[in-house]
């Protein structure tokens, strides 16, 4: 069985967009998360937004603008011409600007971002709510093990916009005092934004080029909650079927895995539905488990692939960045609250729950620095 | 959508054509999905019921894949209009998901397999699809998938097609 290399890493984030800045910042414990003006009444006008383009912008010329830097990074740092047909795009996003500006189709802007790149294929578009990142790259990784593409460029991206910011918080899903994963006093989510491409390649393509290897896609699973449109079903059942089809896939046991790079939003059912998952799964003295969403924000769509990046990094450099607002953990998983903490031998897992009851898992393998 | 994935025997098949794909909705007060999704649920209700093979207990390892260029847009053109009144309907955000497509029938027929929807025309769609499908079987993570294609035809008209899928050697 194949399986697929990552010769290339791009994210554009709240944090900045340097591959490796962004990574030291993490690990310092930095956050992306500050006040947004917003002429709405929110439960918070906190989020965590990209430099540049501003925010208030159009948001779909944003998620393009987005999308095409990520992309051209993630082609630059795997060296391969964006222009490359062979080369296939697999883009996933939540709402990306579709519920505050008028789009002709669900998939116009990964359309728009492709031809933006010089790009001449078709990109195929995933959306699936905050899995949206994850699934992109699953499906790359399906796409490249049985040999229909060589390589694939694969990831998510979401923009923060007021439809999206009304919305949570009318759902109730948004905090309204900051963003605490897997801590006792979690009380919701905040929203952010970015973009994240992995490049996911055949290894004898890797092999015959001459590219940099990052780290081997393992495997992927998946599975539906079947309990509800936005709620996860309380049991955990398919979070740990997820992972367990993921570890099955690589011939992997729980044993094997190092670290967890959970979803972790910060709302008080799903960290503690994913943290009771995850001791079912590993048990106390499993993998060191860290979370994102404190530094980055909720970037949705594009949240699996920013945190498939960060996996990577946290297998490349054995170490993981702290859970930014965790004092008091919900569940004795083994939780990152302190600065860098390291990583024993193993492999990587990336975790992502979504609305609709998407529940997706990817597994790397880091091959050193 | 008119061509089998490789590797795969149908169990079952539907298809639905709505002049008005509202007339498939069964939201209720505190409920909502989008009428698009409904009618994707509809479709897919009708082919496991006309299956030849019963599923059986299979519903955890059945997996869903819906393409749709269009999915939840009437529901998302809906919030967009809400949003200069500073009021967005919970109910109708969490409804507005383009995942919803997936997530309906697999909410209402208790589907744990993988699933996934691709946001594109069916016809653009299926290679990709097929390839996912055949992943998921050959890997165990799905014994049965099911394939949804939905797109818009002449009148306004919504055209739905849902294949059950399993693999080849299945049963056999």
């Amino acid at each position: 069985m194949v399986t697929p290399v990552i010769t290339g890493l791009a994210w554009d984030t709240p944090l900045g967009r340097d591959l490796e800045a962004v990574w030291e910042r993490l690990c310092a414990g930095d956050s992306g998360l500050a006040p947004v003006d917003s002429p709405h009444p929110l439960r918070n006008t906190a989020a965590a937004v990209v430099e540049s383009p501003p925010y208030g912008a159009p948001a779909g010329k944003r998620q393009r603008l987005l999308a095409g830097r990520a992309l051209r990074a993630a082609f630059a740092d795997a060296e391969l011409a964006t222009t490359d047909a062979e080369v296939g795009l697999v883009l996933g996003t939540s709402f990306g600007a579709s519920l505050d500006e008028a789009e002709p189709t669900l998939h116009a802007w990964a359309d728009d971002a492709a031809a933006g790149i010089g790009h001449p294929g078709t990109p195929v578009c995933v959306m699936t709510a905050c899995s949206a990142g994850s699934d992109a790259i699953a499906l790359a990784h399906a796409l490249v093990r049985s040999g229909e593409r060589r390589v694939c460029v694969a990831g998510g991206v979401d923009v923060v916009t007021e439809a999206k910011r009304l919305g949570h918080s009318a759902l109730g899903t948004m905090s309204p005092t900051g963003m605490r994963a897997f801590d006792r006093a979690r009380d919701g989510m905040l929203l952010g934004e970015g973009a994240a491409f992995v490049v996911v390649e055949h290894p004898d393509s890797a092999r015959e080029r001459g590219a940099r290897v990052y780290a081997r896609l393992h495997g992927a699973g998946a599975a539906n909650d079947a309990a509800g449109l936005t709620a996860p079903d309380p049991s955990g059942r398919s979070v740990v079927r997820a992972v367990e089809r993921c570890l099955a896939a690589a011939g992997l046991a729980p044993a094997d895995v190092a670290v967890v790079n959970a979803h972790g939003t910060g709302t008080p059912l799903n960290d503690e539905v994913e943290a009771r998952s995850l001791l079912r799964l590993f048990g106390a003295d499993g993998p060191l488990t860290f979370a994102t969403k404190g530094a980055f924000g909720h970037s949705l769509g594009a949240t699996g692939a920013i945190e498939a990046v960060a996996t990577v990094l946290a297998l490349r450099h054995r170490r993981v960045p702290p859970v930014v607002g965790l004092r008091d953990p919900v569940a004795p998983v083994r939780l990152a609250t302190e600065s860098a903490q390291p990583v024993g031998p193993g492999a990587g897992l990336s975790l992502t729950l979504g609305f609709g009851g998407f529940n997706t898992c990817l597994l790397f393998e880091g091959v050193g620095v | 959508m008119t061509h089998v994935p490789p590797g795969t025997r149908v169990l079952g098949s539907a298809t639905v054509v709505a002049e008005d794909p509202a007339a498939y909705t069964r939201n209720k007060p505190s409920f909502y999905a989008d009428p698009a999704a409904w009618l994707v649920a509809e479709t897919v209700d009708r082919a496991l019921a006309g299956c030849s093979e019963p599923l059986g207990d299979a519903a955890d390892d059945t997996a869903i894949l819906v393409m749709s260029a269009t999915g939840s847009e009437r529901t998302i053109r809906r919030i967009a209009d809400s949003v200069p009144r500073s009021r967005v309907s919970p109910l109708r955000f969490a409804g507005a998901n383009p995942g919803v497509l997936a997530g309906l029938p697999a909410l209402r027929h208790g589907l744990r397999g993988p699933s996934l929807l691709l946001a594109a025309h069916p016809d653009t769609a299926a290679p990709v699809a097929f390839t996912v499908i055949a992943g998921w079987l050959a890997d165990g993570h799905a014994r049965h998938a099911i394939l949804v294609g939905l797109q818009s035809t002449a009148g306004d008209r919504e055209l739905c097609h849902c294949l059950v899928l399993t693999s080849a050697g299945e049963g056999r």
